[in-house]
């Protein structure tokens, strides 16, 4: 498993300085300072992710006031690149810490399920933020897609029986050809200089 | 074997038809030139016909006019057996599992071009780089670029365009100095090429094709990275290429002495000219094509027409200006193809669709026999072993060379890096194909002697990669174990998933301050959405841009597919709605609504209409399934309804062929006899069954008075009235199914049954599409309030709770009925539905289910 180097460390240890600007915890506030963070759709989910204590340690619950560089550090190593050389097991294992983030970022009650409730939200800040689609459709949209889901993880139900929403193991089944070891990365070294500036 | 031996014969038989009639025109005139060619243009020859022959004496009844129709004639004739080629070569599965069509059809072409030449002694066909660059060329470019994968070829960008460009002069380079110093040191024996000559074919026969690359690749199937690479490469190389290519044939001309630094700059800005020249024509003719796209609604027709004229005009406009002409096409296509897509009418949308699919695979298969039929000249056979050998040995160790260096340089820059064995399978992949060939045939003799030599080898180059590379890349990526496509059957909640992962990814940069691909493409989106997409989208068109409704969209249309077929196949006459069903349906509604909704206050559940639209979107995803039977019933009643509005549009096309002369008009009916005609015709079947119907039961007293003012209106002077209502419907037939409907109304359910019974001639035995426009009229015509007062109207209700269902219909029609949502009939529902009253007895009134309020 390929580790954030010191390199990196101090390339984001600036950058959390100039964040909380020059404070020892970064609070959302500090997030919604970002500029360029302002236009994305899912922004509120983003920043939540950074007060998750589920994406801190696996057995994490709740959310917290403040993160300080620790914290920091840990949600954003969610996203660093897999190693060159893994075992399968190795893959499978940061392809599943990769998912839960994702997961964690719908599931907001915290209870391991993805309701319809939640999906609905994330899909309607998703598509309805541009403005391009109406809330009526997004939240279609989303139905459509949990149906989907339950279709093909339960398959055939009986008639009283209920979808309760997306487990983790359904999401991780569902997204199982979508690459995401090699996609969820960023690299975090090349600094753009003019934000640092600002 | 049998089946080649049937083939061969047949290829005989044709080339028999065909020499007969081109030895017929040789005998009356002397050849044009332009014949040679096979698939010639035909702006000389048409002019030169028999009229000033010998005068006549008499009245010829029929006469031999070969003359006057032999290019085209020719021309034709050549399309259609080199497509037949294919289809024989098609019709074996067993060959192309192991051999690529490509290497099949070069083959089939070695075999006409000997009978060609056995019959006439000489290569009278051969492909030549005007008919090839001009009239083949451009549709495979503009295929590519418009059906080209636009996210990853962008994402990749940065690779492709160092293989383009440094690969591509690595590989003249090093080919032609190889060849060079070979030749220095005596190992071709004598030949009259010098350094620039070697350099010239060196550069034409650097770049990858793109028709080789692609009818290869597209068998094999390799991820997607690797196909992007080497496609995109293939295609990006031609602007360097030509570049290459323009550059050393000028230094030919200009002989070496003449050649200082000022030249070489002067080649170095020209390319970059003739690059991002191309590029810019290409963009140019994107927006133009958007922006014509947006206002074509009127010319629906000839729509896509628009798209292949511009794009080859994008393509000889690159040409004149003698600019890459491929790169203006690739993007071209690339900027177009979502705003078009996202422009112009779904129909008009898939005929581009398979239209350019049509073009580019035809012009690839006529290509590729035309190489094979090339070989078979006697006059281009230069052998010289040393050149010849060292030439498929040097193209072949330096793409490895090249390649490898290169991705080496990349993979320390790329996050997820290229694997040596995609490597090694991207090297392999360096097929040269047409483009080379073309290139050497333009060679002017004068200046470069050995040209047919030259020729002779790139013709070898190109079968040893097409044909043996090609036959063994399978092998070779089964054996590497390459990293294959995966099958891509994406499902919303991936294809949501991955909007909202790339929003992650590019929110995660901007928190971490740093600028990486997301950044730029973050900032693209944004830019396009501020600014390209007002510009260049119609209003109405732009909620479909988005992919994820692009894919809710596929699969509403896919479900509604399902719908008919499964209707159809059923007997879609025989659905019967099941009553107790819906009830029962309607309970578990209610019940799960509260379960999950449990915030509504509880008056909206009883107003059935609210719940109907609001619980259409709890139905399916909360109880996937009732209970066998439930669902039996409501499929049959969806099914139904679905019917309706599918076989309206069914129907509609089934007028198109009664008459189909016209080449703009095929919506309205406007010829007066034969509204006529079929007015009193189906009048007459409309009352007699109207008139059986009524029999049985007593319709409610609305609407009968109602069919009734129908029938007066109508009935008397038919002939006048009905002119204006059948062309705002469309659809004569359905202006008459009042009196039927009402019928089926006082019968309620079983009036679907009674509706199949008709005959045929009738017109309307289809149950499904009357009750959708029924009421629809029935709103207009009668006022809501006074349909509720009337004490009959519980008779009604049941047909009309089914109309207000049919939106909201369960399970697989969720999508079905967020279509119509999307389309702004939802909110008139829903308006309705606030508005009137909920009554007292039974379900609500039906809200109109499409548009036409």
């Amino acid at each position: 498993m390929q580790c954030i180097s010191f390199e990196q460390i101090g390339v984001l240890h600036k950058r959390f300085k100039q964040l909380s600007h020059n404070e020892e915890t970064l609070r959302r506030d500090h997030f919604n300072e970002i500029d360029d963070l302002a236009f994305n759709p899912i922004r509120a989910q983003i920043i939540e992710a950074f007060f998750d204590r589920r994406n801190f340690h696996q057995n994490g619950e709740g959310k917290v006031q403040e993160i300080g560089f620790e914290e920091f550090v840990v949600v954003m190593s969610h996203f660093r690149p897999p190693s060159a050389h893994m075992t399968e097991e190795q893959r499978g294992k940061t392809r599943r810490e990769k998912l839960r983030f994702l997961f964690n970022m719908h599931d907001t009650d915290n209870d391991g399920i993805i309701t319809l409730e939640e999906y609905r939200h994330v899909v309607e800040e998703l598509l309805s933020r541009s403005g391009t689609l109406e809330k009526e459709t997004a939240k279609c949209i989303a139905d459509a897609a949990m149906l989907e889901v339950a279709s093909i993880s339960v398959g055939h139900m009986e008639p009283d029986e209920f979808y309760e929403g997306i487990t983790f193991e359904h999401f991780l089944k569902l997204l199982e050809r979508f690459e995401i070891e090699s996609r969820m990365i960023i690299r975090f070294l090349n600094m753009d200089t003019t934000t640092l500036c600002k | 074997m049998a089946t080649l031996w049937r083939f061969t014969l047949f290829l005989c038989m044709l080339l028999m038809a065909c020499e007969g009639l081109s030895l017929a025109s040789e005998e009356a005139k002397t050849r044009n030139t332009q014949t040679e060619t096979g698939t010639a243009s035909s702006s000389n020859t048409t002019g030169e016909g028999g009229h000033g022959g010998a005068p006549i004496t008499t009245l010829p009844i029929v006469t031999w006019k070969w003359d006057h129709i032999s290019v085209q004639y020719l021309v034709a004739l050549w399309v259609l057996v080199c497509w037949l080629c294919k289809l024989l070569i098609e019709a074996n599965h067993n060959v192309t599992n192991y051999i690529p069509e490509s290497a099949l059809l070069i083959c089939s072409g070695f075999i006409l071009g000997g009978m060609i030449w056995g019959a006439d002694k000489v290569q009278t066909f051969s492909l030549s780089p005007t008919v090839f660059f001009y009239f083949l060329l451009p549709q495979i470019i503009l295929d590519s670029g418009y059906h080209m994968p636009n996210k990853l070829f962008f994402t990749n960008l940065g690779a492709i365009l160092i293989h383009a460009v440094i690969g591509t002069c690595w590989n003249a380079a090093s080919l032609g100095l190889s060849l060079w110093g070979c030749h220095m040191g005596g190992a071709m024996g004598d030949l009259d090429i010098g350094l620039l000559q070697y350099l010239l074919f060196g550069s034409l026969m650097a770049a990858v094709d793109p028709v080789a690359v692609l009818a290869v690749f597209d068998q094999v199937h390799v991820n997607e990275v690797l196909f992007i690479i080497v496609f995109g490469e293939s295609l990006l190389n031609d602007g360097v290429t030509v570049v290459l290519f323009n550059v050393f044939d000028a230094f030919v001309s200009l002989g070496g002495g003449r050649i200082n630094a000022a030249e070489i700059i002067k080649g170095i800005v020209s390319f970059f000219v003739v690059a991002f020249g191309g590029s810019l024509v290409g963009i140019a003719f994107g927006i133009l094509i958007s922006l014509l796209t947006r206002c074509t609604k009127n010319i629906q027709i000839i729509e896509p027409g628009f798209i292949f004229v511009m794009g080859y005009l994008s393509y000889l406009t690159a040409e004149m200006l003698s600019l890459s002409a491929i790169l203006s096409t690739t993007f071209c296509g690339v900027l177009c193809q979502k705003y078009v897509r996202a422009n112009m009418d779904e129909s008009s949308v898939q005929t581009v669709k398979y239209a350019m699919k049509v073009f580019a695979n035809g012009s690839e298969t006529i290509i590729f026999v035309f190489l094979g039929i090339s070989a078979i000249d006697k006059v281009i056979w230069v052998w010289n072993t040393g050149f010849i050998l060292l030439t498929v040995f040097f193209v072949f160790v330096y793409r490895f060379i090249g390649v490898f260096f290169l991705q080496w340089i990349l993979n320390r820059y790329r996050l997820v890096p290229v694997e040596l064995i995609d490597m090694v399978i991207m090297s392999y992949g360096g097929l040269r194909g047409a483009v080379a060939y073309g290139l050497a045939v333009l060679l002017d003799e004068k200046k470069i002697k050995e040209k047919n030599l030259m020729i002779c080898t790139t013709l070898i180059v190109v079968y040893f990669t097409v044909i043996l590379q090609g036959i063994t890349m399978k092998p070779l990526v089964m054996w590497l174990k390459v990293k294959r496509a995966a099958v891509t059957e994406v499902s919303l909640l991936e294809k949501i998933t991955n909007k909202m992962f790339n929003h992650t990814l590019v929110a995660i940069e901007d928190i971490s301050g740093q600028i990486g691909d997301n950044y730029f493409r973050g900032k693209w989106r944004h830019f396009e959405e501020k600014w390209m997409t007002p510009f260049l989208m119609k209003p109405s068109a732009r909620k479909k841009q988005d992919d994820v409704f692009d894919v809710f969209h596929q699969l509403n249309l896919k479900d509604a597919m399902e719908y008919v077929t499964e209707g159809e196949r059923r007997g879609s006459l025989e659905f019967v709605r099941n009553d107790s069903a819906i009830l029962d349906f309607k309970k578990k509604l209610e019940s799960e609504y509260t379960e999950v909704m449990p915030d509504i206050p509880p008056y909206m559940i009883n107003d059935h209409g609210a719940m109907f639209t609001m619980g259409r979107d709890h139905i399916p995803s909360v109880s996937l399934e009732m209970h066998e039977q439930t669902m039996k019933a409501m499929r049959g009643a969806e099914a139904v309804d679905v019917h309706h509005l599918l076989d309206q549009h069914l129907y509609k096309s089934r007028k198109q062929y009664r008459h189909g002369f016209s080449r703009s008009d095929f919506k309205i009916n406007r010829d007066e006899k034969e509204v006529q005609e079929i007015f009193q015709r189906t009048m007459r079947n409309r009352l007699e069954s109207f008139k059986s119907a009524k029999m049985g039961v007593s319709p409610p007293k609305t609407i009968v008075k109602y069919s009734k003012k129908e029938q007066q209106e109508k009935t008397p002077n038919g002939k006048s009235v009905s002119k204006t209502k059948l062309c705002h419907s469309g659809d004569e037939d359905f202006e008459f199914s009042e009196g039927d409907s009402a019928s089926g109304y006082d019968s309620s359910y079983p009036s679907f049954s009674m509706r199949a019974t008709y005959r045929p001639g009738g017109g309307i035995e289809n149950p499904a599409f009357v009750p959708d426009l029924y009421p629809t009229d029935l709103l207009q015509e009668i006022p809501p309030w006074l349909a509720e007062s009337e004490p009959d109207s519980s008779m009604v209700a049941p047909s009309l709770r089914a109309q207000a269902n049919l939106p909201n219909s369960p399970m697989e029609m969720r999508r079905l009925g967020l279509l119509r949502a999307s389309t702004r009939s939802t909110d008139t529902k829903q308006m309705n539905n606030d508005q009137l009253p909920p009554p007292p007895t039974s379900p609500p009134p039906p809200p109109p289910p499409s548009g036409q309020m």
